[in-house]
């Protein structure tokens, strides 16, 4: 519940306007961005994420120095663990990767974001 | 396997150090501060303690909003979710927390219907699929998660949801700032000047 982990908005909610499907490192899942309605971000922008919440956009460089951050600090597991956990069962979304490993690597997730 | 893996990890360690010692005036004596247990569990897991220079001193903060949790409020919580028509949910963090009758997660043990919980949204969406049930959110954060304690509220209004509850444990932290900065009475001490702090490691939320 203390980590803020950085994503990329994959597409936006076709039912509700303030969701949006939410990539972290492979991982995909449906992110709330009412918190940033006066400024929603778009397909391709990078947030900060929190408790299924959207809490700011970020650059793709703070993106990544993010991740690293996590990574350095031995909290990866912690936030991957987060990310899998929103949306309960509701996990049906397309496109969605169970096996994030490569998210251990900074060099693959350096790959993935640029 | 997790933490060993880390402890392994002497370049990025020396390397850290290193920097700090370059960064760190040797003229100055610095005070930092962490704020919550997880940095403080950050600290002595790399070692930091016994590696920053002797002029680089580290207090312990306040505490996060679940360490200082009273033992009360998680009491008055599973209290509440005795009655068998209530979905305790809660944020993975709080399962450990112990109450004067044992912990969330023992509490489950004990038949009660317990749900960890990764978002607040998730919380209200078990109230959409058990409307028999009356679920109630073990809201806790700083301020930085409150936000979306409210904006659910605000979902469940909207929506018409009456089941949904969210027995609100936030805390905010600049008021625990702002008294540790003013005190004229740290470390026990009566009319020690107010504690000289010259950083401190704000959570990351």
């Amino acid at each position: 519940m203390c980590l803020a982990i950085p994503g990329q908005i994959v597409e936006m909610s076709s039912d509700q306007s303030t969701t949006a499907l939410i990539d972290v490192v492979g991982v995909r899942r449906k992110v709330d961005l009412g918190l940033l309605q006066d400024d929603l971000p778009k397909p391709g922008d990078w947030v900060l994420i929190h408790v299924g919440f959207a809490m700011s956009k970020i650059s793709e460089q703070d993106a990544i120095d993010q991740m690293n951050t996590l990574r350095a600090l031995g909290e990866i597991d912690g936030a991957m663990q987060e990310i899998e956990g929103y949306g309960l069962d509701d996990h049906d979304v397309d496109g969605i990767s169970d096996t994030a490993d490569d998210y251990r690597s900074p060099a693959a997730y350096k790959d993935r974001v640029s | 396997m997790k933490f060993v893996d880390e402890f392994r990890e002497p370049e990025v360690i020396t390397k850290t150090a290193e920097e700090i010692r370059r960064l760190a005036d040797p003229k100055r004596h610095y005070r930092l501060m962490e704020v919550c247990g997880g940095h403080t569990h950050a600290i002595y897991r790399f070692g930091l303690k016994d590696i920053l220079p002797e002029n680089i001193e580290l207090i312990h903060g306040p505490g996060c909003p679940v360490c200082v949790l009273p033992m009360g409020r998680i009491d008055d919580g599973l209290s509440i979710a005795q009655n068998p028509n209530v979905i305790f949910a809660a944020f993975g963090d709080m399962m450990r927390v112990p109450g004067r009758q044992g912990s969330p997660l023992e509490h489950k043990a004990r038949g009660m219907d317990v749900r960890i919980v990764y978002s607040p949204s998730d919380a209200l969406k078990l109230a959409r699929t058990n409307p028999e049930k009356h679920v109630m959110f073990f809201a806790i954060g700083f301020e930085t998660t409150a936000p979306s304690t409210a904006l659910t509220i605000m979902r469940a209004k909207s929506e018409g949801l009456t089941n949904f509850s969210a027995f609100c444990n936030h805390v905010t932290i600049i008021p625990a700032i702002r008294a540790i900065l003013d005190s004229r009475h740290a470390s026990g001490r009566i009319h020690r000047p107010r504690p000289r702090l010259h950083g401190d490691r704000m959570p990351s939320l």
